[in-house]
């Protein structure tokens, strides 16, 4: 590829500070970060023909679930698929693409919105916002880690908590901008989703201009590549086809989803739990502060243990999420049962970090096992395993307390199973994760040249920097 | 050109580039905890 978006045009020149790389990234997840906070919308778009109140003809809210659903989806099958693409063109065409896809997927959203036509929902959000999401997501990824090489895991941790503060931003603004915009005849939602794709579609092109790669073999300055201490840090290249062979990708695969699967579970009934073990002492004003207390542990986790992770190890640091994890699932009942809510906050919220440092950790690991070449293309793909434990999870944890309900049960000690199982899948993610070996020298790449061979991405030489 | 004779980026382009997207998340963050203040009562 030639032109304004080729990746010869984006190798950085000499004295270009890297530090510019991160937020450029952040750039990007804070925006696509607002998907987590989509449920602010739900109950506006339930009166959007009634305004004052839902309307016979307005969409209920189970209609509208599908949304959200559909834009998880989507990330997944559009980071899986759009990674090997990503490595081929490089970040700044695919966070162009990114911006385009999430900020039109507002627009059209917002058509839908005017006509009332909820395919448009589906189809501008849901579909196009979902593969803007899932490019946007892994589009600076193998950038940072080639940036910093020292620090792979701050690097990234610094990205990825974008993601997790980006609803943050997203909710309260979706708020304030409904309210200004809402009046007699309207509830503000199509202004909103109007003006939320403009910014964030302004947003996310500022980090696609103003991202830089690293020219090859840089190094930062000072610096050299540690020797071969560490068995689990590869010097070599896994092609990005090639890691579907080995046996670490399917494990390291099945680790992040058994580590999202049980995060996500205990997330989604955060508000419910705290409200009906602790019943009388927690207003739903509270309950939804306990969620923003979470979300902000979330976020924080991600940059404190991928950036923990650069002195502990990686292999490490997952074992501290699965061993310390599944301690303090098994803790959540008891502290329940003694009403301590102060130790049932701090043990929910340590969790909730670890759920963050998974995803954020994920990464470097990736560099760590496959070696940094084609990791963004490696970590697209693996995030069909967030996609797989998003459905899981909720499912598990309704079903879970549904049949303890049924069987008799207390609502309030119907969450005790459930959390004794979600601690198991820790035990099992443990297991899986001691299994981690480095990969076999005959995936590793052989040459330089490889690239040539196959065709698809064309080596960048300096000289074509401009 | 020798690395030397390049321009390097000036701190402050980096600077503002991080207040550019720390400003808004720390926006975020206050409006989160505020809620979390809630729970304590």
């Amino acid at each position: 590829m030639s032109g304004f978006f080729a990746k010869s045009r984006i190798i950085a020149q000499p004295g270009y500070s890297r530090w510019l790389a991160p937020p450029a990234a952040l750039s990007v997840h804070l925006c696509i970060g607002q998907a987590y906070a989509f449920s602010v919308f739900n109950e506006p778009l339930t009166r959007v023909l009634g305004v004052t109140a839902p309307a016979p003809e307005d969409w209920k809210l189970t209609t509208l679930g599908w949304i959200f659903s559909l834009a998880i989806a989507f990330l997944g099958v559009s980071a899986a698929f759009g990674g090997k693409w990503l490595e081929k063109v490089g970040p700044r065409l695919t966070m162009c693409v990114a911006a385009c896809c999430f900020g039109g997927g507002f627009w059209i959203a917002a058509l839908g919105v005017y006509l009332h036509e909820i395919w448009l929902l589906y189809l501008g959000y849901g579909v196009i916002g979902g593969i803007g999401l899932g490019l946007g997501y892994v589009s600076p990824v193998s950038t940072l880690i080639k940036w910093f090489p020292d620090r792979r895991g701050m690097a990234t941790g610094m990205a990825i908590m974008g993601f997790g503060g980006g609803a943050m931003i997203g909710a309260p603004l979706a708020v304030w901008l409904m309210d200004l915009f809402k009046s007699a005849s309207s509830v503000g939602v199509m202004e909103t989703f109007l003006l939320m794709g403009g910014l964030y579609f302004l947003s996310m092109m500022i980090g696609a201009l103003t991202i830089r790669i690293p020219p090859h073999d840089w190094q930062p300055e000072g610096w050299t590549p540690p020797k071969l201490e560490n068995k689990m840090i590869t010097q070599n290249h896994v092609h990005i086809d090639q890691a579907l062979k080995t046996p670490q990708f399917y494990v390291l695969w099945l680790v992040l989803c058994l580590n999202v699967t049980a995060g996500v579970g205990v997330l989604g009934q955060a508000s419910v739990m705290i409200q009906e073990m602790f019943k009388g002492r927690v207003t739903p004003a509270a309950a939804a502060g306990f969620v923003g207390l979470l979300s902000l542990f979330n976020m924080g986790g991600r940059f404190f243990w991928s950036s923990a992770s650069d002195y502990l190890g990686r292999k490490t640091t997952y074992f501290v999420f699965f061993v310390v994890g599944a301690g303090l699932y098994a803790l959540v009942p008891s502290m329940g049962q003694m009403g301590n809510m102060a130790l049932f906050v701090l043990l929910y919220a340590l969790i909730m970090s670890m759920y963050g440092g998974g995803f954020s950790t994920i990464p470097a690991y990736l560099a760590d096992i496959f070696g940094t070449r084609y990791v963004g293309g490696i970590h697209g793909r693996l995030l069909t395993a967030w996609s797989t434990a998003g459905v899981l999870g909720p499912v598990l944890v309704n079903y879970i307390r549904e049949f303890q309900i049924g069987q008799g049960i207390a609502k309030a000690e119907a969450y005790n199973v459930t959390m004794y199982i979600m601690a198991g899948l820790l035990v099992l993610g443990f297991i899986c994760h001691a299994l981690i070996r480095p990969v076999h020298e005959k995936h590793h790449m052989k040459h330089d040249e490889f690239d040539e061979l196959d065709g698809v991405f064309p080596r960048v030489e300096e000289g074509e920097a401009k | 050109m020798t690395q030397a004779e390049h321009r390097k980026t000036p701190v402050w382009q980096v600077m503002l580039f991080w207040l550019y997207v720390t400003i808004p998340l720390a926006m975020g963050v206050t409006q989160t905890l505020k809620k979390a203040m809630a729970l304590f009562g």
